[in-house]
């Protein structure tokens, strides 16, 4: 895939995230992530939708993967320990 | 609670926290296999428990025979809290078991980040987190928070039904056909942030009005009977 276009699909799909389209915004991102399979970006974005749509368990496992793909992306950590309900300030 | 059969759960550390696990989980009608080295804490529990276990969970074998397999289970809590390395390492066995829902109390923050990396299912603090509030959320995995009121009434999360988007309120019939009331929604928004990354924020509408519409993602906050909460669950 180009490079122009994955950006202006990318684009896109955040655009349909932005205003709630959350199924149209998957559609983009999982056809992205076909031939981008090592894009924590791409894998992050899914995550968001299936957090959207209450996809819990799904969200959790997408946020893990995007750490192994990027350990120190700071908001796939901060969703994933939303959603395992860690919290660093309450213990640390 | 539960409309389908039974789910079986196993407990493994029958301790304070672990005790509460069985002893609420029993009053759900839920089958549980108890599971702890100390023969005195198993025997307490007899009572509540369709297999008590003296043994070893540190040991795959004894986890084997004691039936702890995705076949026979569907959730294993490791409620173990003396020691942090005994607790891992069960809950690692756990996942070369294959178990298809493991919950696993963390004894702190960084015990928490190694279960997390693990890939449990759930991570509980029982020291914030009241037993009753982890069974509601495994029992009824669309509830999110549990909050009794007193016997008879409370508070919970729920996630918005599919049936409901782009219905008003009005429109679902909570109040006239469930009688239980919508105190809030909660409501992700999607935003850029400064530093043009993605990012939610979360909302909560307080007290809506009964036009307000149900979209998809959102959570209610709903209070009622538990009685006409259970039924509203059950549709």
């Amino acid at each position: 895939m180009k490079e122009k276009l994955k950006e202006e699909l990318f684009e896109t799909g955040k655009f349909y995230l932005i205003n709630n389209r959350y199924d149209e915004a998957l559609k983009i991102f999982e056809q992205l992530y076909k031939e981008n399979k090592n894009d924590p970006e791409i894998l992050y974005h899914i995550g968001l939708v299936k957090e959207a749509q209450n996809e819990i368990e799904e969200a959790k496992d997408i946020f893990l993967k995007v750490l192994e793909l990027q350990p120190k992306h700071k908001l796939a950590k901060k969703h994933l320990d939303k959603l395992l309900g860690i919290n660093d300030e309450e213990s640390e | 609670m539960a409309n389908h059969k039974p789910k079986t759960f196993v407990v493994i550390g029958l301790g304070v926290f672990g005790s509460y696990v069985v002893k609420y989980l029993s009053k759900y009608g839920a089958e549980i296999i108890g599971i702890d080295k100390d023969e005195k804490k198993v025997e307490e529990l007899k009572e509540y428990l369709k297999v008590p276990i003296v043994g070893d969970a540190t040991e795959i074998k004894q986890l084997e025979d004691a039936g702890v397999s995705p076949k026979d289970v569907d959730v294993v809590i490791v409620a173990v809290g003396e020691s942090v390395e005994e607790n891992l390492y069960i809950t690692l066995l756990l996942k070369e078991l294959d178990i298809k829902k493991i919950v696993a109390r963390a004894l702190n923050t960084q015990h928490a980040k190694i279960l997390a990396k693990i890939g449990v299912d759930k991570i509980v603090f029982p020291e914030s987190m009241a037993a009753e509030n982890l069974i509601n959320s495994l029992l009824s995995p669309s509830i999110l928070e549990h909050f009794s009121l007193s016997d008879e009434y409370s508070i919970v999360e729920v996630i918005a039904r599919k049936e409901f988007f782009n219905k008003t309120l009005q429109e679902t019939g909570l109040r006239n056909k469930y009688k239980v009331t919508v105190l809030g929604i909660r409501r992700k928004s999607t935003i850029i942030n400064e530093s043009g990354e993605t990012d939610f924020k979360d909302d909560i509408l307080f007290l809506p009005g009964p036009e307000e519409k149900i979209l998809q993602g959102d959570v209610l906050i709903i209070i009622g009977k538990n009685t006409d909460i259970e039924k509203f669950k059950k549709e």
